[in-house]
């Protein structure tokens, strides 16, 4: 509940670090799609 | 310090959301990834031309200006440690620490960044170990070479430390900015430097081991000036930090440099706020009085901050490692660490920002009256008004509270604008495959677009 309570202040500070998080999914995404290739 | 140095009023009139500023510099920094991936195939900073200036060669680095500037130097130092003995223990009526921490820590940081490596002129450590070394010299008529050659393995450590001596000071220490503690402080790191420049020679102790003149002379790499062979010249800027040789330690050194910010600013983030009683409480039960529990515990916060940007540029180093080539990750991370510096700066300058604009301001006034203590003093001492600008008060509508927080947005995507763009040449000329510099930097991009967001984030945690 507390989590829930204090969403907005969180959700305000996670914004912040959204695009890295974002940006190293993709990264991530892409590094793994090219070992796959690699292997295959 | 830190309640000065984010004395700034809310930015309630602000267009859009401060996390909005992040996403768009973020998007700047990815639109400028590309643009460098399109338009900029071959290294240029690296191999870039550099114009001599005879004329004005002559007289920057003649000596009587030499001469002038190390003697200004020695006479600042002095009359530092003098007021931070001898005057009021106020930290704001006395000259040392708002001359230590605002115009010599943070102003010439900047001056350093527009005018080249400017310390290395004023350094009084140096100018008084050159002057040793020419009484000695002239005295036993004979060349008196260092007593030993500085080790290579030394590197930057001892910079490195020195700087982060001088952030936990600042952050850490409970009495960090009373005017006795930075004088002690002050006549501490002299004898370091002394020592130092005896066993290994003023140059090469003042371009390798001291904190300040290896700090000072990174953000210089910044600017278009350098000196080459006793001759002043002009080049791109950020070339010269193309051309930088790092030495073990001095990623720890910018880790130090950018991690030290963090923790300024972090410290009055609710995330900090909110744990830092408890490690204290922790502390004072091992015996610990709360005075020096608080100071572990602001010291435990600033290295684990430092931790923190270590570790993130080391995740991307990493990363950069797994596209291929052949490189360890301490080559890696050797060859990319120049672009941490236009990042250091970005922080200096965003966190800084109005602290420099607003205290530095009371330096007119303390210089007037360096020792602090007012004409009706109880002690008796008297106060001084050289420069008749005793009742002058800090203007804190030189600039209102929206332009700082653009300036200081700029200051972050600018900086990391030009990390990117050192990155990229280095890039081109570390991979002998174009692609594979491409996508190593995929990486650097991540780790600027963390440092990006995280900086900004910092910002907005001044005001909550």
């Amino acid at each position: 509940m507390t989590l829930l309570a204090h969403a907005g202040h969180w959700l305000v500070n996670a914004a912040y670090f959204a695009p890295v998080v974002g940006f190293l999914a993709w990264l991530g995404w892409t590094e793994l799609r090219g070992r796959r290739e690699r292997r295959g | 310090m830190i309640q000065i140095a984010h004395g700034i009023v809310g930015r309630s009139d602000l267009p859009i959301p401060e996390w909005l500023f992040g996403w768009a510099a973020a998007v700047v920094l990815v639109v400028s990834f590309v643009a460098l991936a399109v338009l900029w195939p071959e290294p240029k900073l690296t191999r870039t031309s550099w114009r001599p200036l005879p004329g004005l060669s002559r007289v920057v680095l003649s000596r009587p200006v030499d001469l002038l500037c190390g003697a200004i130097g020695v006479f600042l130092l002095g009359l530092t440690v003098y007021s931070g003995l001898e005057g009021s223990q106020s930290p704001t009526a006395n000259f040392a620490p708002t001359f230590v921490y605002v115009i010599f820590w943070l102003g010439l940081v900047g001056l350093s960044m527009l005018l080249g490596n400017v310390y290395r002129a004023f350094n009084p450590w140096r100018a008084l170990g050159r002057a040793v070394s020419w009484v000695a010299r002239t005295a036993a008529r004979a060349p008196m070479p260092a007593p030993l050659s500085y080790p290579e393995r030394l590197g930057h450590w001892p910079a490195a430390a020195g700087i982060f001596l001088f952030a936990a000071l600042e952050l850490a220490a409970s009495d960090g900015d009373a005017p006795q503690t930075v004088a002690i402080a002050v006549l501490a790191y002299s004898v370091i430097q002394f020592v130092g420049m005896a066993l290994y020679g003023v140059e090469e102790w003042t371009e390798r081991g001291d904190g300040f003149g290896v700090y000072f002379g990174l953000f210089a790499r910044i600017s278009p000036w350098e000196v080459r062979d006793g001759m002043l010249g002009v080049r791109p800027p950020l070339a010269g930090l193309a051309a930088f040789q790092p030495l073990p330690g001095t990623v720890a050194l910018l880790a130090v440099m950018i991690g030290s910010v963090t923790f300024d600013g972090a410290a009055e983030a609710p995330i900090w706020t909110g744990i830092a009683p408890d490690i204290s409480d922790f502390f004072q039960t091992l015996g610990l009085s709360p005075e020096k529990a608080l100071e572990a515990t602001f010291l435990i916060g600033l290295i684990a901050a430092i931790a923190i940007v270590y570790g993130f540029y080391a995740l991307g180093v990493r990363g950069a490692r797994s596209v291929g080539g052949g490189f360890t990750d301490r080559d890696l991370a050797r060859a990319f660490v120049a672009s941490l510096v236009p990042i250091a700066f970005a922080y200096v300058a965003a966190h800084y920002f109005t602290l420099l604009l607003y205290q530095g301001q009371a330096i007119v006034t303390l210089a007037g009256n360096p020792f602090g203590f007012l004409a009706s003093n109880p002690l008796g001492e008297a106060g001084t008004d050289i420069f008749g600008t005793a009742g002058r008060s800090i203007d804190y509508g030189v600039i209102g509270a929206t332009s700082a927080w653009y300036w200081m947005v700029g200051f972050v995507v600018l900086g990391h604008v030009a990390a990117l763009t050192v990155a990229h040449d280095k890039a081109l000329t570390f991979y002998s495959d174009v692609k594979l510099a491409v996508r190593s930097q995929y990486w650097m991009l991540a780790v600027m677009v963390g440092f990006t967001s995280l900086a900004l984030w910092l910002l907005s945690q001044a005001n909550q």
